[in-house]
């Protein structure tokens, strides 16, 4: 696409998800100067970690990675990983944005990410956020082999060289001598910023809350959605052969429990939207894996409102062997064999029952991104009494304070679809500041 | 010979392996845990081994593979860096270290009983381990067939009868963690399948110092012991050099290492040999074989465990428990509800008397080592 023209304006946008990411190419593509804001190293948010998508099964990050590298190199965009808005000044059409970067210790420009300094740091554990904590890795670590930027980082807080001033292998170890230990936090004052774009996106309810009567975290045979959604994907921890962390056995038989701490008055009030859907797409791809699979899914209404999503879920039912059992579940316990047992009450006959499986599967609620009360009060914008921004149901994109809109799950939870609509939605508004609309 | 690249670094002054030996190894202060090369190994930078009971550099040519990266200094158990932060760490501010519950108790297993020291305490814990499947190993000790303690990495329970009972001389525990691959390959081949070599969870068995060291390379987080989720530390008195003690033993008791059943240190060094003689030995009369860092040592009851075990103060086939970490103190729990063990309930005094008086013991007993130290 040709750029409309050069503006002397910027805008910032916070978070680089799939909403992020959007808003930042349409912005840029007409010739906006746009600053991308990620708090992780790399960019891609949560599309980046799921497998596939629905309705129509695509590869996520297939689809994804192009906007990924796109994002990287469109001239109009600058990234801004390891970064936090810290403080905002002034007014729609002029703020002033404070951007904390936090040193990557490694020169993004010189890293040809071959991965040396990994192998031989001698830190063990460090869990991989991408891969939902399955995987370890050591201080010098990117989240997956396709992040963007392509370059490695080094985890500040387990350093030895940084914090006991030993080791310093991987700079040894450094064909490019990419390694800087010398760089610092900085703090980068960007002016004339016409908008401000919110694109937080979410967590999950197993950030907050330990599911303690779901058995998680206690069990091995009991995981979240987003561990099942690594744990399938042929790029995560089992490189796509779906096995229990208890034994390693091929599960023949799934459980999946809808609405984990969404809907309760012990966890969050409102439903979370896609469950229902991810969920059936979840056992469709698990099928696929192993065609004698039974999943079971529990849940309390099927609430799966788009267009096709009706044919999905009756796909699910008839061509991939998935059960849909109305209830509501009591506890679960495991066997001796480490089987999950299953104790619920059948809405249908009201009885209570008792199922074994090999792996239940925690559809569990999005919640708004942990960092959201701390930017709130930067931005100085009001959240809702959920904690997502609050915005007018007719202009869903703008919030509380003119000049600063927002999209996708920092607004309600959604799915890709709408989070990509919203985001040229908020990016049009974001150019109508700047084009003097 | 290897090419011989000039090194580029951006340390300044730092210790390594040459001044460990300088300083610990040729001062005869190393406890031969086996921390430094385990590391140094499990890195594969082919610098250093252990001869005997001793670290040493490979070969002569070996010298100049050495990275400098210092951690076999820091890690090491007798060296001062490091200290401050583990001693904050598990919140030790005296000889006793942090203590959050003594116990005493012993196994229920009729088997582990007849094996076993005192209660039998640590081997029914670490089948506890194996049966619910919160670990894929356990590094232990196990004799070989001249009583000579070797480090033993074992994946199920019917392995674990083997290693019950205290040893008295050294053996290097943290060695055998050097080849992580070696032991998963195990563990897929006698447990179950991994899908990642960081995913292993080992329990450790050994001596005050060799805890000291795992927990010193816990806190950098670094390769191998990563892989270590529970630490059970033995109370420890003294250690013997392997030949000494032998030596004597042969001297006092005319039997050979290959003829003895079992030992056993009371007051004094029970000696049973195969045909159920039981000598009974003056533990005076073996001090010579004490190996020489025991003598600059402060720690008897184990205080960078998560759970100290030893049968110092215990009666009626009890083995004492002290208790340290909220990991030690939940495990405990669950095992006793499980059934694998018995508490033991004090008759004559309260609770808080029969503790108190135990904490005593302990104390004078670690003065008294460090007071024999010095």
């Amino acid at each position: 696409m040709k750029n409309l023209g050069v503006n002397s304006k910027s805008v910032v946008i916070i978070g680089a998800g799939i909403a992020g990411i959007q808003a930042a190419l349409d912005l840029g593509d007409m010739g906006i100067q746009v600053h991308l804001v990620e708090k992780q190293p790399c960019i891609g948010g949560r599309m980046a970690q799921l497998d596939k998508t629905f309705p129509t099964l695509d590869c996520s990050i297939c689809i994804l990675a192009p906007k990924l590298s796109e994002c990287y190199r469109h001239s109009n965009i600058t990234l801004h990983t390891l970064s936090e808005v810290q403080k905002i000044g002034g007014a729609v059409g002029d703020f002033t944005v404070d951007v904390l970067k936090h040193a990557r210790y490694v020169k993004e420009d010189v890293c040809t990410n071959c991965g040396d300094c990994a192998e031989i740091c001698p830190i063990r554990g460090i869990t991989n956020f991408f891969d939902a904590n399955l995987v370890t890795q050591s201080a010098a670590q990117t989240a997956f082999p396709a992040a963007v930027p392509a370059a490695y980082r080094i985890d500040p807080s387990k350093c030895l060289y940084l914090n006991y001033e030993i080791c310093g292998l991987c700079y040894q170890n450094c064909g490019a001598d990419a390694i800087d230990f010398t760089q610092k936090d900085s703090v980068l004052s960007l002016d004339n910023v016409g908008a401000i774009i919110v694109a937080t996106g979410l967590d999950l309810a197993e950030d907050i809350h330990t599911l303690n009567i779901y058995g998680y975290q206690k069990y091995d045979n009991v995981v979240t959605a987003m561990e099942l959604e690594r744990l399938i994907c042929a790029s995560g921890p089992q490189a796509g052969h779906l096995s229990r962390l208890s034994d390693g056995k091929h599960p023949h038989k799934i459980a999946f429990l809808q609405c984990i701490d969404s809907r309760t008055q012990r966890g969050q009030l409102y439903c979370s939207s896609i469950c229902c859907m991810y969920t059936t797409k979840e056992a469709i791809i698990a099928y696929e894996h192993n065609n004698e699979l039974e999943s079971y899914v529990f849940y309390i209404d099927m609430r799966a409102g788009g267009k096709g999503f009706q044919k999905f879920l009756r796909r699910g039912a008839e061509e991939y062997n998935i059960k849909y059992i109305k209830s509501k579940i009591s506890h679960i316990q495991v066997d001796e064999n480490e089987n999950p047992i299953i104790t619920y009450e059948d809405y249908e006959t009201s009885e209570i029952k008792q199922l074994t499986v090999d792996l239940v599967v925690l559809a569990t609620c999005i919640i708004p991104s942990r960092g959201i009360y701390k930017l709130a009060d930067v931005l100085g914008i009001e959240l809702n009494h959920y904690d997502y921004v609050k915005t007018n149901p007719f202009l869903p994109v703008e919030t509380s304070v003119e000049g600063i809109y927002t999209c996708g799950c920092a607004r309600e939870p959604m799915d890709i679809p709408r989070s990509v609509a919203e985001a040229s939605g908020a990016a049009a508004r974001a150019a109508e500041v700047i084009k003097g609309g | 010979m290897t090419e011989v690249k000039p090194k580029k670094t951006v340390l300044k002054d730092v210790k390594i392996f040459k001044n460990l030996e300088d300083e610990i190894i040729k001062t005869n202060k190393c406890c031969a845990c086996g921390a430094c090369v385990a590391y140094c190994s499990s890195q594969s930078f082919d610098v250093i081994k252990m001869e005997g009971y001793t670290p040493k550099f490979i070969a002569d040519a070996n010298v100049d593979n050495c990275k400098e990266c210092g951690l076999c200094y820091y890690i090491c158990p007798q060296t001062e860096p490091l200290m401050r932060q583990i001693n904050e760490e598990y919140r030790i501010k005296d000889e006793l270290g942090y203590i959050q519950d003594v116990v005493a108790a012993k196994t229920t297993d009729e088997k582990i009983k007849e094996m076993g020291q005192d209660g039998g305490l640590v081997t029914t814990l670490l089948t506890y381990l194996f049966d619910k499947n919160k670990i894929d190993a356990a590094i232990v000790s196990e004799y070989d067939e001249n009583l000579r303690p070797i480090p033993k990495i074992i994946y199920n329970k019917e392995e674990l009868l083997k290693s019950s009972g205290t040893r008295y001389s050294i053996s290097s525990n943290i060695l055998p963690l050097k080849d992580l691959y070696s032991i998963a390959e195990e563990i897929v081949e006698k447990q179950h399948q991994i899908y990642d070599i960081n995913q292993i969870r080992m329990a450790f068995v050994g001596t005050p110092c060799q805890c000291r060291a795992v927990r010193k390379m816990q806190l950098l987080d670094i390769s191998p012991t990563h892989v270590i989720k529970y630490v059970f530390g033995l109370f420890c008195m003294e250690n013997f050099d392997y030949e000494k003690l032998f030596q004597l033993v042969k001297k006092e008791t005319n039997e050979d290492p290959t003829n003895i059943a079992k030992m056993n240190i009371k007051k004094n060094f029970f000696i049973t040999n195969k045909e159920n003689k039981v000598y009974e030995v003056e533990l005076k009369k073996f001090d010579d074989a004490v190996r020489n860092h025991c003598h600059e040592c402060d720690e008897f009851t184990s205080r960078f465990a998560d759970i100290s075990f030893g049968g110092s103060g215990a009666v009626q086939q009890n083995s004492m428990v002290v208790i340290r970490t909220e990991k030690g103190q939940d495990l405990i729990r669950n095992v006793i509800i499980a059934g694998y063990i018995n508490k033991f309930t004090p008759k004559k005094s309260t609770i808080d008397e029969w503790k108190a008086s135990k904490i005593d013991l302990f104390r004078r007993m670690t003065n008294n080592k460090i007071k024999k130290s010095k």
